[in-house]
């Protein structure tokens, strides 16, 4: 039969026993109204420096449009060089960039320089050509036009 | 081979000349651009200064009021 014990009374202490442990300690502050102004200012700077924060945001997102407009009109530049120059005029040895339009259909990275222009089918891609990322296409076609470039000069 | 003329249709040519009007028209629009994006990150610099700036100074006013708080006056 298990006996209750007594919780052990806590021992009242008393004000003046606390006040010994942790005494009030008191500084003199000199020049008060100064520590108060710097005080302030230093929360002003704060507040201006999360305002400078919220404008850095927004230029960022401003930025990232403009990144979006720059790729749409560079990909209009490239698709009115691709399609309309080439279209109207003589055809030479370049392949067409065509491509980052449309990579769905990837073309296999070792051409024949004199191959013609013409869109070529695609012969047997493979699964990884298939998932090849754009920038490694946008490679391969750097890598080819300036071979070609090469063969100019 | 490479040194034969090219002859190109007039027809032909008139197209060939509204699509590099059309593409200079392009390559400016991109040119506006990228000066807005350069302008962007020069406002971006600059406020990178700012808070800088801003830092040292709540940086001087913290040692300040710790130097007050921690060394007060001697009598």
């Amino acid at each position: 039969m298990a006996t209750k014990k007594a919780a052990p009374k806590q021992k009242a202490v008393s004000p003046e026993k606390v006040r010994d442990k942790n005494p009030v300690l008191t500084v003199q502050i000199s020049e008060a109204r100064m520590l108060r102004k710097e005080i302030l200012e230093s929360v002003r700077e704060v507040i201006i420096f999360m305002q400078g924060y919220e404008r850095f945001r927004k230029l960022q997102e401003d930025k990232v449009a403009l990144f979006a407009k720059l790729r749409l009109q560079l990909r209009d530049i490239n698709r009115l060089i691709d399609s309309g120059l080439r279209k109207d005029l003589p055809q030479g040895k370049l392949r067409p960039l065509s491509k980052l339009a449309m990579p769905e259909k990837p073309r296999a990275q070792e051409m024949p320089l004199e191959r013609a222009p013409s869109p070529a089918p695609a012969e047997m891609p493979s699964s990884e050509q298939q998932v090849r990322s754009g920038l490694d296409e946008l490679e391969a076609q750097l890598q080819d036009i300036e071979n070609q470039l090469r063969k100019v000069a | 081979m490479e040194r034969m003329p090219v002859f190109v249709k007039v027809d032909e040519y008139n197209n060939v000349v509204n699509v590099i009007k059309s593409i200079r028209k392009k390559v400016e629009e991109a040119k506006e651009t990228l000066a807005k994006v350069h302008e962007y990150k020069n406002e971006e610099d600059h406020q990178l200064e700012v808070w800088n700036n801003n830092l040292n100074e709540v940086e001087k006013k913290v040692e300040f009021i710790e130097r007050s708080l921690s060394e007060p006056e001697n009598y």
